[in-house]
């Protein structure tokens, strides 16, 4: 296979921008170029050299696949912009939402209430709170590009969704006995509550198998 | 002896370490300094400049050529600098664990 032959097979299966696609080949042939004169120099002729030049850098498909995997880039930059936008979203809204309605329930005249819920928030308010701290202490000692902080974030957020089933299966505890159809309510919003572990879910798989997992390479070994 | 498995972003970023290189340069680099122990096949070392440069772990620059074609030139920015002294220490720690087990 000569060089040219090598480059436009490569520039086939190359998924790119086309821009991108004639950077990568121009280094390519750069490197293949350099080898063949390395090659010759070791009394090979100009045909052997180019063709095992070529054989030694690879399978273009492969190559090319190589460098798709890479050029996946963005879309982990994507998913990681998503992942943090629903942390802020999490702690953002739980935090301040939970101090209102914690508030209000502390204020409230306890007659206007079916069950005393009063400190129930209270307590709700104040985990959002201290986990929220903690959150932010320990992301202070990360590093941005840290895999861990990704993880911590995540796990951060399922905590505050398993922490609104907590809330929801509290309610249910301490609202037994009420009348049949607050009961439903309170069941209705439990599984509504279930319902937000799925998106969560399928958030967590996609950045698993693109953030978390990290790219795996082909690694060199000894010769 | 067993075969090795050595991070190959680790041995770019030291090759770059020691000053901006091209593609083809970085591996004759890696080979000459472990004494042809080990080297990164150049179908594996173009795939992950390309990643490494999207990072913007590395900057690279093309050299203008009179007598063959162009060349890449690569080079560590600030940031992968401090990703690869980063790198470095863990490496150490790596090491030096193991060193309790030999």
């Amino acid at each position: 296979m000569t060089i040219e032959n090598y480059i436009q097979s490569l520039g086939e299966q190359l998924k790119l921008s086309p821009g991108e696609t004639q950077k990568v080949l121009k280094e390519i042939a750069a490197h293949l170029v350099q080898e063949t004169a390395s090659l010759q120099k070791k009394g090979l002729s100009r045909e052997k050299a180019e063709e095992r030049a070529c054989t030694e850098f690879g399978d273009p498909a492969v190559i090319a696949k190589g460098y798709q995997k890479m050029s996946s880039w963005f879309f982990r930059t994507s998913l990681r912009v998503v992942a943090l936008t629903l942390v802020v979203m999490v702690i953002v809204s739980e935090v301040p939402g939970r101090l209102f309605f914690a508030l209000i329930q502390l204020f409230d005249d306890p007659t206007n209430i079916s069950f005393d819920l009063r400190w129930f928030d209270v307590f709700i308010f104040l985990f959002y709170a201290l986990f929220a701290v903690f959150v932010f202490l320990v992301v202070q000692k990360l590093t941005f590009s840290s895999k861990r902080l990704w993880q911590l974030l995540i796990v951060t957020l399922i905590t505050a969704y398993f922490g609104e089933i907590l809330y929801s299966i509290g309610y249910i505890i301490i609202g037994m006995g009420t009348d049949a159809l607050e009961s439903k309510i309170i069941i209705h919003l439990f599984i509504g509550q279930l319902l937000k572990i799925i998106p969560m879910i399928v958030v967590y798989l996609c950045l698993y198998s693109t953030v978390f997992k990290k790219m795996t390479l082909p690694q060199s070994s000894e010769k | 002896m067993k075969k090795a498995q050595i991070n190959n972003e680790f041995f770019i970023l030291s090759a770059l370490s020691d000053g901006p290189k091209h593609g083809y340069a970085i591996n004759q680099w890696v080979i000459s300094t472990s004494k042809k122990a080990f080297s990164i096949s150049p179908g594996v070392l173009y795939p992950l400049l390309y990643h490494l440069e999207k990072e913007e772990i590395i900057h690279a620059e093309w050299e203008p050529s009179t007598t063959g074609p162009q060349r890449k030139i690569y080079s560590l920015t600030p940031k992968g600098k401090k990703y690869f002294s980063q790198t470095i220490h863990e490496w150490r720690r790596f090491t030096q664990t193991i060193h309790k087990f030999i």
